[in-house]
């Protein structure tokens, strides 16, 4: 089974996001539908005829987040669409590294499918620039994941920046055109 | 007269507003994809606060609370009992763990036969190992039926772990139990192996403590690439549902 | 009506113009103010030295050197004097300056090798142990690798990706500001060319100078004060710091080139007002 860091951290990532919901009063342990979405990320997807899984630390750093807090059937919902997602992105376009990840022009979504699923709680992202982890902390900021595969190239696509200043540029040329052929350059004295 | 000036001179405050306003709107449009994206990250990457960089280790631990949760776990049963329900007073709720944050002291190692008396904390960084034995958060806690990963310096608080032999027993105690681990294995391991193994070690469905530091023990070795791994089951300790 | 449907044309057109100005104006100012605010040498060693980087490095230097020694046995004590302020100041800056001169910069590690080895020895000395050719061999191997702690360390996170943006950036800024340069002094000719009387046009340039303004201010001056970008998440601390600083000076230059078009709408209104009067008076004089 081939391990597949990268896309495992973002899942691992909406996951430890499932998890730390802290402001939950209801009963700690795993209910049986974060057992079924804690089953679905460990059963991982298949790509190119091979399975590829997350790494034991991330499943169970997700079950202890999982464990320590409760999540809304709602959230686990969301979570559950979003996971189908990424996967679906995965086995659309054959996805097993970053690069190809990078290459085919879907990273952008996947972070931010990533980004809906974790705006379901509060957790932000840590970064340490000499050592390229990430880390993830709850709301309390307390660390309750970390990673050290770090996304930090994206590709876009500026089809709607090259539109809009070629409209710009029209509106230019337009106006030259149209004050020429109204003879609004010729100086006459304005009453 | 004078309000045609009052409007010409107010144009000189509109007329701007409304271009920044158009403006706006336009670079909007124009740089969608990268005002996006820095939404979509900035949105993971912006706290509610401004970070601390200097979180103090907490303490947790208390090792009185073991006992009085089993106290109260008898009288709970003795309740049962009277009333005729089953209540089973070696099984913990795990509504009473109090599940540790990364840098929390929350329980303690010791082996009296090999003077091993360790602070436990959740999380293994660098400054929690200068300050106890810390446990990998890919791990679990005791009680539940799962691995039990923790390191410690070779030098300061796993020193003992050089007396280790088969059949010491090892406890570990924290505020919702006390858990006696027997020692089934003291191996030592070059740190590739040892990482190579980790994820089958991790995805076990029993409870095995899993003790490691760097091998060798004697002082100065430029760079330890052993080691030094025990490995026990426990024998004793509630288990956590 | 012909007259009138040319001055509105006149205006139509004017407006369009000064609104372009207004998009061309800020486009010139925040080329200039990434520039000089993140890619301007000086100003990079000015931050560094307001936030205490290098005090930061040393500490983080010391740090992870005391990590790396811990579970070796010795005494901390061997680490002392290896580093100071001044050496690590010196790297810094010297892996920096090569940076942006594009060349490669190999700091002198003989200094700090044989303090370390000496500091061994010592202790060795005092434990009264052996010295042996495989202790020779571990010495070797933890001073090596407490040389490369430093080695990374003391280079700047994400520099050559800053250096890679600054080349960038570099190939950007020169046409950039042509273009730019070149469509703001037509817009401005194209306006006052519509209008017979001088301050007429500049009314417009008024307004481009004004929405200019607003455009290059409005956005940085709500992030400078609601100081967001604090809530950022990076970690060394030394590092972040420099960030935050970074991110200050930026936003900084934006609002003083904000300024700097708000001052020139005031000059074109005085220009306007000192016109029109002169205007008055010349009509008073011929009537």
């Amino acid at each position: 089974m081939k391990k597949f860091k990268v896309f495992a951290a973002v899942l691992a990532l909406a996951f430890s996001m499932a998890g730390a919901v802290s402001a939950s009063a209801a009963s700690q342990g795993i209910t049986e539908e974060e057992q079924q979405l804690l089953d679905k990320f460990k059963a991982g997807i298949e790509v190119n005829g091979e399975m590829v899984t997350p790494p034991a630390s991330y499943i169970n750093q997700a079950e202890n987040e999982l464990m320590r807090t409760d999540v809304t059937s709602e959230e686990i919902a969301i979570l559950n669409e979003r996971m189908d997602e990424i996967y679906a992105i995965i086995q659309e376009e054959q996805l097993t590294t970053p690069a190809e990840a990078r290459q085919s022009g879907r990273l952008n979504e996947m972070v931010e499918i990533g980004q809906e699923a974790a705006a379901v709680v509060d957790y932000t992202l840590s970064f340490n620039a000499s050592t390229r982890v990430v880390t993830v902390k709850n709301e309390a900021g307390e660390v309750i994941f970390e990673t050290k595969n770090v996304v930090n190239q994206t590709g876009f696509d500026f089809t709607a920046t090259f539109v809009t200043i070629g409209i710009l540029g029209a509106s230019l040329v337009a106006g030259i055109a149209v004050a020429g052929r109204k003879g609004l350059f010729a100086r006459e004295a304005e009453v | 007269m004078k309000s045609k000036s009052i409007s010409k001179l107010l144009a000189y405050v509109y007329m701007p507003v409304i271009f920044s306003v158009l403006g706006y709107g336009i670079l909007r449009i124009a740089l969608a994809p990268v005002v996006d994206m820095a939404e979509a990250v900035g949105s993971m990457v912006i706290a509610s606060e401004i970070p601390d960089f200097n979180p103090d280790l907490v303490a947790a631990f208390d090792p009185e609370a073991a006992q009085r949760l089993a106290e109260e776990n008898q009288r709970r049963a003795a309740e049962a009992a009277k009333a005729e329900e089953e209540f089973d007073p070696n099984v913990i709720s795990v509504d009473d763990v109090d599940f540790p944050a990364n840098g929390t002291y929350f329980a303690r190692l010791t082996c009296e036969r090999i003077g091993l008396d360790a602070p436990l904390y959740w999380g293994d960084t660098n400054k929690i190992l200068k300050n106890g034995a810390g446990q990998f958060m890919g791990s679990f806690l005791p009680g539940f039926g799962r691995p039990i990963l923790i390191s410690a310096h070779n030098t300061t608080y796993f020193k003992p772990l050089q007396y280790t032999e088969v059949g010491d027993i090892i406890t570990c105690q924290t505020n919702y139990g006390i858990y006696e681990y027997e020692v089934t294995e003291v191996t030592v391991e070059h740190v590739r192996d040892f990482a190579g193994n980790r994820n089958e070690m991790l995805s076990a469905e029993e409870e095995t403590l899993i003790l490691y530091t760097c091998y060798p023990f004697y002082a100065i070795a430029g760079t330890k690439n052993e080691r030094l791994i025990v490995y026990g089951t426990r024998i004793s300790g509630p288990d956590v549902k | 009506m012909k007259h009138n449907s040319i001055l509105l044309w006149k205006k139509s057109v004017s407006l369009l113009f000064a609104f372009l100005l207004s998009l061309v104006l800020p486009g010139i100012t925040l080329l200039a103010a990434v520039w000089l605010a993140c890619f301007d040498r000086d100003i990079f060693y000015r931050n560094m030295a307001e936030v205490g980087y290098y005090a930061g490095v040393t500490n983080e230097i010391l740090d992870l050197a005391e990590d790396y020694t811990l579970p070796t046995g010795m005494d901390l004590t061997v680490l002392n004097g290896i580093i100071d302020g001044e050496i690590v100041s010196r790297d810094v800056n010297g892996y920096i300056s090569a940076a942006f001169s594009g060349i490669v910069y190999t700091p002198d590690l003989e200094s700090f090798a044989g303090t370390l080895t000496d500091n061994v020895h010592q202790f060795f000395e005092r434990e009264g142990m052996e010295e042996s050719d495989d202790r020779e061999e571990q010495v070797r191997e933890y001073v090596e690798s407490i040389e490369a702690i430093y080695l990374e360390t003391v280079k700047m996170p994400l520099l050559d990706y800053l250096m890679q943006a600054k080349e960038l950036y570099g190939k950007l800024l020169t046409p950039g500001f042509c273009i730019l340069g070149f469509l703001a002094v037509l817009l401005v000719i194209l306006i006052l060319r519509m209008h017979h009387y001088l301050h007429r046009g500049l009314r417009y340039v008024a307004y481009a100078f004004g929405g200019a303004s607003l455009m290059a201010g409005i956005l940085p001056a709500a992030a400078y004060l609601s100081g967001f970008y604090y809530r950022i998440h990076l970690e060394p601390e030394y590092f972040y710091r420099f960030a935050m600083q970074y991110v200050d000076t930026l936003l900084e230059f934006c609002l003083y080139m904000s300024g700097l078009w708000l001052a020139a709408m005031i000059s074109c209104l005085a220009l306007i007002w000192t016109l029109k009067r002169r205007l008055k008076a010349q009509q008073k004089y011929t009537v």
